[in-house]
């Protein structure tokens, strides 16, 4: 195994007496893309805050390679590493060119505009947006808005690239608000990066697309790590019970073992009764 | 040129030049009186009218009410104490007479960098204040002559009116009321130029807990029990009694509703502190004493 | 490509017009006043200066009234005009407002203290009265640099400052101020109470290289902060957490921001008096017709702000000449329709 991007140890983060990440431990090597699964509340959008330094652990620490993250300078930081948020509001009318570019204006001010523009129209273009280039970001609809955000972050690891080598995406419940095509759109493209060499870190509430998408799965419940390891392996009819607390059963499709989850209705049966 | 501050920092050479250039063709400003007066006040506009110097006049304030040519006449510089330097050197006046508060300090500074002499008058609301606001804005207009024999006059009516408020037997209580305005009653109390007055016309306040122009209460002004009451007449039709003390209000529960005792009088007439001020009080007292023997 | 070529052309566009606007503003702002100079006489005044004594008089209206009224127009406007876009950016709110720091609350509470109490407090002390004018000024700044400083502290836990927790204490703390310069107001006689009124109203007349020069080294910070505010607030846009993704040290910028802004405005306040809609409108008609990237908002709405204050100050001292109007009814009058028609305007062109 290559040595990891980002190491995490010993994780906890209290809030008023409340453990919201307890004693998680992972690391995040390039190349790969891990998904966090869990329930609501599990510590999902804690740990990511955490692991990508907006938050300082209770206890334990990470470290970006040899580096604790939080004696890197910000500006450094935002070259190695690009976080796409959940839907976001603006409160000003920027149009969807100002909010892409805005990726580009931390690292990417020594670059020359000639290279700017080429970052900011492949990143508009990958994510299919680039038709609503000078439109008012607050008139595009909740699916568009996600997309034009993942163009940020795309133009922000554009621009890292040239100060950074090693880096890791953040992805917090990316195709929420997307439609089927975008949502596998998108996933390719975190994908396609972690080919590229990137760590990618997503929380993913669909655990179909996870265990499709998933080089490695993370399950989180009650702020601690239950489970990790390839989908095939982790996604078992037991853990769904324990972790999801739904009798959903689990099955796999034939060609490869890809597993899948299948919804299954909880209404009491009157014949069975 | 009695005060010429200090130049600032960043006044340059040429600048200074430009100052001195104003000041040198001018000799000492008091030899020759002054021709063109800018009269901010409305008791110093009052005495300067009196004294003969109306012409001489080149702009007022808005408080200069009387006499009446005055606001018709000369240009308006504005509120006393929101003046504009350019404002007032655009009249061209070689002297700025002013009522005590007269400002912003910075702008009367820049005007008399400007060359132009400022000067304040005191303005204490009893008969001495009077007297020396006639003797200091003659002296300044170089009219002192005119002006001993108009303080003379002013002070023999002091002197009148002194007689006949000897002769008050029971001090009635009057309520000096400056506006009714949205179920507020704002009442002159202590300190005031309507407590001067009053004591003028030898009627005691019945505001006194009060101190300085204020709000006063429903039950303060029952409490008061005034006699009469006293407001200003500011438009052509004096306020109505009917109104004033109408039965649901508090003044309707006053001693001078009662007796319908409501006397209205012109404000700068009343408030003013001017050469009419004697003239003022005794109006006041007769019409709040109409029994008393006339001296 | 072509897109970033053509903004950056469109923003240099903007800025360069906006620059011929507060040029052609301040001619006409040391052009015209009470007294009437022609405008060959005011060009030789700017140019060879006071050497010529038949310009004497002319030179000392131009260069010592109206030049360092003009001087401190532009820089009042220009500094309330960028703190409001500071503020509005920080708070992400188009509606917010320099006074939501709580600057002019306390500046507006420390006034009437020194108009109502100062010369009573003199006279106890048994000092010769009257109170220094500069007292005032210097009360104001300090009172409203106080209030922001406590808001601040208010808002802050564990190095982290929360603008919603700053909203609502600056409202609280509003109301107080407010309630006690009603207090201060209820004590003050006649001439105190129009005095205050006069103040809060604003106004340039007063106008000295004095107060250009002690104004200066307040309010200049901010406007040299611009430049440098831009990208961050850009990335604020998107929330907090968003911007220090992008690398934006999210706190010092609240506190950079805050700090400016609650000298800057302090200074303009002590200077000119409260001068409301500034703030508020210039940014927001600017980001109706420039867009809202502040990085071109920021220097706009200083060139922009400056531009119309003198101008309002222009229309104050000759409307109703030689006495003039206070300057914060002149901005509201001038700035409400306009900012209507802008807001309508807008509202049809997205309408059809």
């Amino acid at each position: 195994m290559p040595e990891p991007l980002l190491t995490a140890s010993g994780l906890a983060y209290t809030v008023a007496g409340r453990d919201l990440v307890q004693d998680v431990s992972l690391a995040v090597p390039p190349g790969a893309l891990q998904v966090i699964v869990g329930p609501n509340g599990a510590g999902k959008s804690t740990l990511l805050r955490l692991l990508c330094g907006e938050l300082r652990p209770s206890r334990g620490g990470v470290a970006y390679g040899p580096e604790p993250v939080e004696t890197i300078p910000p500006w450094r930081l935002a070259g190695m590493r690009a976080v796409l948020p959940q839907a976001a509001r603006l409160a000003f009318p920027f149009s969807v060119a100002d909010v892409a570019r805005i990726g580009l204006d931390g690292i990417g001010r020594g670059l020359k505009a000639r290279d700017r523009a080429a970052m900011l129209e492949r990143a508009l273009g990958q994510v299919d947006v680039a038709h609503l280039a000078d439109r008012s970001y607050q008139t595009l609809s909740g699916g568009e808005q996600a997309r034009v955000q993942f163009a940020r972050v795309l133009c922000q690891l554009a621009a890292g690239r040239t100060i950074a080598d090693r880096q890791v995406l953040f992805l917090d419940e990316p195709t929420a608000s997307l439609d089927l095509r975008h949502q596998g759109a998108l996933l390719d493209a975190a994908a396609e990066l972690a080919r590229a060499g990137v760590g990618v870190v997503a929380i993913l509430h669909d655990l179909n697309l996870a265990a499709a998408y998933a080089d490695t799965l993370l399950v989180l419940d009650q702020g601690r790590l239950v489970a990790d390891g390839p989908p095939a392996e982790v996604l078992r009819d037991t853990l769904i019970a324990q972790v999801f607390q739904v009798s959903w059963p689990v099955g796999q499709v034939p060609p490869n073992g890809q597993p899948f989850v299948l919804p299954r209705r909880n209404v009491a049966d009157p014949q069975h009764s | 040129m009695t005060d010429r501050p200090a130049l600032p920092w960043s006044r340059r050479s040429l600048l200074s030049a430009a100052v001195a250039g104003v000041l040198a063709p001018r000799p000492a400003l008091s030899a020759t009186p002054a021709a063109r007066i800018a009269s901010l006040g409305g008791a110093v506009t009052e005495i300067l009218y009196r004294l003969g110097a109306g012409p001489r006049i080149a702009a007022v304030d808005t408080t200069s009410l009387y006499p009446a040519e005055a606001m018709r006449e000369k240009p308006n510089v504005g509120y006393l104490r929101a003046l504009s330097a350019e404002g007032l050197l655009s009249v061209g006046p070689d002297l700025v007479i002013a009522a005590d508060g007269a400002g912003p300090a910075d702008v009367l500074a820049l005007v008399r960098e400007a060359g132009v002499r400022v000067e304040t008058v005191k303005e204490p609301p009893t008969p001495g204040g009077v007297l020396d606001k006639i003797a200091a804005v003659g002296r300044l207009a170089g009219l002192e002559r005119e002006a001993e024999a108009l303080s003379a006059e002013v002070k023999a009516h002091f002197a009148d009116l002194a007689a006949q408020r000897a002769r008050i037997a029971r001090p009635a209580r009057a309520l000096v009321v400056l506006s009714l305005q949205g179920g507020r009653t704002m009442v002159g109390g202590r300190n005031t130029t309507a407590d001067g007055i009053l004591g003028l016309a030898g009627i005691s306040n019945a505001a006194e807990g009060l101190d300085g122009f204020k709000p006063i209460t429903d039950e303060a002004i029952v409490a008061a029990a005034p006699d009469t009451v006293v407001m200003m007449q500011n438009g052509p039709e004096p306020p109505k009694p009917e109104a004033v003390f109408a039965p649901d209000t508090a003044l309707g529960r006053t001693p001078a509703a009662a007796r319908r005792s409501l006397v209205a009088m012109d404000g700068l007439y009343l408030l003013g502190f001017g050469p009419r001020t004697p003239e003022a009080a005794g109006d006041l007292m007769r019409a709040v004493y109409p029994d008393l023997p006339r001296g | 490509m072509a897109d970033t070529a053509a903004r950056a052309r469109r923003g240099a566009l903007a800025l360069g017009l906006l620059l011929a606007l507060v040029l052609a503003v301040a001619l006409l702002s040391v052009g015209m006043g009470a007294i009437r100079i022609p405008p060959g006489r005011v060009l030789d005044v700017l140019v060879r200066g006071a050497a010529d004594p038949l310009l004497a008089r002319d030179a000392l209206v131009v260069l010592n009234i109206r030049l360092p009224r003009t001087l401190l127009g532009l820089l009042v406007g220009a500094g309330l005009a960028v703190s409001g876009a500071l503020m509005q950016g920080l708070f992400r709110n188009p509606l917010a407002d320099p006074a939501l720091v709580g600057v002019s609350a306390g500046a507006g509470l420390a006034a009437a203290c020194v108009i109502v109490l100062g010369d009573r407090l003199v006279a106890h002390l048994g000092l010769p009265g009257p109170l220094p004018y500069a007292v005032l000024p210097a009360g104001a700044f300090l009172g409203g640099l106080s209030a922001t400083l406590v808001l601040y502290g208010l808002a802050t836990r564990a190095g982290r400052t929360s603008v919603a927790t700053m909203l609502l204490a600056g409202i609280a703390l509003g109301a107080l101020s407010g309630a006690l310069t009603g207090l201060l107001v209820y004590a003050s006689d006649d001439r105190q109470l129009r005095d205050l009124t006069f103040w809060s109203l604003g106004s340039l007349g007063g106008a000295t290289w004095t107060k250009v020069a002690a104004t200066t080294p307040l309010i200049l910070p901010v406007l040299l902060a611009v430049p440098v505010l831009g990208r961050g607030l850009n990335a604020l846009v998107l929330g907090e957490a968003e911007a220090f993704h992008l690398g934006v040290r999210v706190e010092r910028l609240k506190r950079a921001c805050i700090l400016l802004v609650a000298v800057a405005v302090g200074a303009g306040v002590a200077a000119a008096g409260v001068i409301g809609f500034v703030g508020l409108v210039v940014p927001h008609a600017l980001r109706l017709v420039i867009g809202p990237e502040h990085r071109l908002l920021l220097p706009a709405a200083a060139l922009l702000g400056g531009a119309f204050l003198v101008l309002a100050d222009v229309a104050a001292r000759i409307v109703a000449a030689p006495a003039e109007l206070p300057i914060g009814i002149v901005t509201a009058m001038v700035g409400a329709p306009v900012f209507l028609w802008l807001l309508l305007g807008r509202a049809r062109l997205a309408d059809a």
